[in-house]
């Protein structure tokens, strides 16, 4: 065992018993200090044991919702529940904490249409709100003021007028509303810093979810002199040629018409039409159907991109036109296309017609833009590669969406001069983001360039795992292994036995990958893996009878 | 006279007397009072829920429940610890009795699924809004039971006794379980910076 090994056996050990309360000598203390200042992982081990106790924090969107809902919940029905009022089709199939969520929802919703019926339109009541309006998704042709625009996570300013000349764009307003415009659409922001915000639709078509807004608090949408107002609900507006304004309720209930008194409260799965033409314009009401209200939902479909806390931007450029993006196996609009999508790692896949263009994982770290662009990528020619541009989270004074969520998660820079450990680190960095090929070049500059070093040693490693894991290549990974263990006892052997393990079994090497398992079970009998492992030798034991 | 709500603000609470002060008017139902207090606690519950519960849904569920439940149970605040302390208290009652009651439910019985399975089932679990992603992430590779001991002793400073009588586990139980618990933290770490992030559907 290396000096190394038993001081890092002694930090846990000793790190252990102050957990249990034990108390420590001033020179232990000392040690378990001295350690976390010289060892990446002890230095881990006590920042991530030390941010358990970080539970207070800023106010989110998410712990104003809660608050809204447990002081419904405490004071009964006249209280709105912000949880329940949002369409959350996840907890609908939830347990019975939900069922009363839902009902709590229907009562919301019944609060909700006596705070409209009791507003005044004009919203003189509410002061200045916090104007953030966001650009968060594009996917098509879109311009604002008149400028065609290729990147979402822009602010926008009251006055400015979006139009979607082909696809679909989405804007996020605080709190918590949503506003998506069909191919089409011409959308003015008319008034947004008053608690009365007004969105003019000059033409086309757009969709509004918006969360139980503060007290005095609404938005109006507002077409051929027709508004249709809400303060917690769902909703399109539609403005047609020939159909005069049509409006239809999805969740909750919109006050819809040209004067309070000619106005009607919409409820849910009801579209309310006001004709052309002069003289009294009474909103016609018809219930629909729920294949009408689908088409309707579906426009709000790219909300769930921007909704998670930590985003990013993602961008496909390059592509042709009627070139269709899906993230994750889902449908998230047509090149080009810039959207917030959460953080992590995506299956992305552009396709034309029934043919992919391309495909690939892309690793988004928080308020990281990635642009993706397929210039010169044949149809047909899958094997090129696209140009893959990431940028740094930006910090601004006046921070987007996205950069405020930066906030939560740093992003590392890769430092000119390399050493090993430094080309190690990069080399794994790439791995977790998903960049395998470049991962894989990486840990073969590092053996290239640092043959005798201990990381090119455990690079062997990350590269088994690459061919095991990603690249289905049992065998090479098995060699791979191999030759780590050949090099004698190693700080991986462990991982590499166990690499042995696995690649065997991918190989359908029953009896080799029986005795590689007993090897391992005898080596490190108190191993974490120790359980599945022995199930899996019962399972080889129990088939080898059985033959 | 101005009243005692309108004295405590968010950023400027005084301690002792004015807490329990606040929570004597929750108590009567004053519905400013509890706003102010729901607004005061709701982050910190909703932290504790998250880290103690592996699935955000229930996490979102816990959370509310254990807020309603400090709101009715004003009355019980006697002022020997701060108000955040006494409010951990329930959260966590709230939470593990919400996860106990989980595990019972029969469909879980014999066919839970794999942690694995779950976390891609839930497209929320990317990431916790309220959780750091690496804590989340390591916190998410914990069996439920081992998490509790590490999220009650670290994140909220309870010791061995008072998490077995929470638990109402054996002493033992617990230390094994806190110990098992760091160990499996300490391998991942170690894991993560040798070998780079992999795919933890890896059993052999």
């Amino acid at each position: 065992m290396s000096d190394l090994d038993a001081e890092l056996r002694r930090y846990a050990a000793l790190s252990d018993r102050l957990a249990l309360d034990e108390q420590l000598a001033p020179d232990e203390h000392a040690f378990l200090e001295r350690m976390r200042q010289r060892d990446e992982a002890c230095r881990l081990e006590a920042e991530l044991i030390d941010s358990l106790g970080d539970l207070d924090g800023p106010p989110t969107e998410a712990t104003r919702a809660l608050v809204e809902a447990a002081l419904a919940g405490v004071n009964g029905p006249a209280k709105v529940s912000q949880l329940s009022a949002r369409p959350a089709p996840r907890r609908a199939a939830a347990g019975s904490s939900r069922r009363w969520l839902a009902i709590g929802g229907s009562l919301a919703v019944a609060a909700v249409a006596l705070l409209l019926v009791t507003r005044a339109r004009d919203g003189k009541r509410g002061g200045d709100v916090g104007e953030r309006i966001e650009l968060v998704y594009l996917s098509g042709q879109i311009s604002v003021g008149g400028k065609p625009v290729s990147s979402s996570s822009q602010l926008l300013r009251e006055g400015d007028v979006l139009a979607v000349e082909r696809g679909s764009a989405c804007i996020a307003m605080d709190p918590e509303i949503d506003v998506c415009a069909s191919s089409g659409t011409r959308l003015q922001l008319t008034n947004t810093r008053t608690a009365a915000r007004r969105l003019d639709l000059l033409h086309g078509k757009v969709a509004v979810q918006l969360a139980p807004q503060p007290e005095g608090h609404k938005l109006s949408i507002v077409s051929e002199g027709v508004w249709s107002t809400a303060i917690g609900t769902a909703f399109t507006v539609q403005r047609g040629e020939d159909r005069g304004v049509q409006t239809t309720v999805l969740n909750g209930k919109v006050r819809v018409g040209e004067t309070d008194a000619q106005s009607k409260l919409v409820a849910a799965h009801q579209r309310a039409r006001v004709a052309r033409g002069a003289g009294a314009r009474q909103p016609e009401v018809a219930a629909i159907s729920r294949s009408d209200e689908s088409p309707e939902w579906a426009m709000l479909g790219p909300a769930k991109l921007w909704n998670a806390a930590v985003a990013a931007t993602l961008e496909i450029a390059g592509a042709p036109a009627g070139a269709y993006v899906t993230l994750d196996g889902q449908s998230i609009g047509i090149a080009p296309l810039s959207t917030l999508v959460p953080v992590g790692v995506h299956r992305v896949e552009v396709r034309v017609g029934s043919e992919a263009m391309w495909s690939g994982q892309v690793a988004l770290a928080a308020g990281e833009r990635q642009k993706i662009s397929l210039e010169g990528v044949e149809i047909s020619a899958k094997s090129v590669a696209p140009v893959v541009t990431t940028e740094a989270p930006a910090f601004e004074p006046q921070p987007t969406k996205t950069a405020t969520r930066a906030k939560m998660a740093s992003a590392t820079r890769p430092s000119p001069k390399r050493s090993s450990s430094e080309l190690l680190r990069e080399a794994h960095k790439l791995l977790r983001d998903g960049e395998r090929d470049a991962a894989a070049s990486k840990y073969g500059e590092l053996m290239r360039e640092y043959p005798a070093s201990a990381e090119a040693r455990s690079s062997l490693l990350s590269l088994a795992e690459l061919e095991l894991e990603h690249l289905g290549n049992a065998a090479a990974a098995l060699q791979l292994a191999d030759r780590y263990l050949a090099g004698g006892a190693g700080t991986l052997a462990p991982e590499a036995r166990e690499t042995r393990v696995r690649a065997l079994r991918s190989l359908g090497r029953r009896g080799e990958e029986r005795a590689a398992i007993e090897e391992y079970l005898k080596a490190y009998p108190e191993s974490l893996r120790g359980p599945s492992l022995e199930k899996r030798l019962a399972e080889l034991n129990g088939s080898s009878k059985r033959e | 006279m101005m009243s005692v709500v309108t004295r405590i603000s968010m950023e400027q609470r005084a301690p002792g007397q004015s807490d329990l002060g606040l929570m004597k008017l929750v108590a009567n139902g004053d519905t400013r009072a509890q706003r102010v207090l729901a607004h005061r606690l709701a982050g910190r519950v909703q932290r504790v829920a998250h880290r103690l519960l592996s699935q955000r849904a229930d996490a979102d569920d816990a959370a509310q429940m254990a807020l309603i439940e400090i709101l009715r149970s004003a009355e019980s605040f006697r002022d020997e610890s701060t108000i955040e302390r006494w409010a951990d208290r329930i959260t966590v009652r709230t939470a593990l009795r919400y996860a106990r009651d989980q595990r019972k439910r029969p469909w879980m019985l014999g066919s839970r699924v794999d942690a694995e399975t779950v976390r891609s089932m839930d497209d929320d679990s990317i990431v916790h809004e309220d959780t750091p992603r690496r804590l989340d992430a390591y916190l998410g590779e914990l069996p439920e039971v081992r998490r509790e001991v590490l999220v009650l002793k670290h994140g909220l400073g309870y010791t061995t006794e008072e998490i077995a009588e929470l638990l109402g586990a054996p002493i033992g139980t617990v230390k094994d379980r806190l110990v098992a618990a760091r160990k499996q933290i300490r391998k991942l770490i170690v894991r993560e910076l040798r070998v780079g992030a992999r795919s933890q559907k890896d059993e052999p």
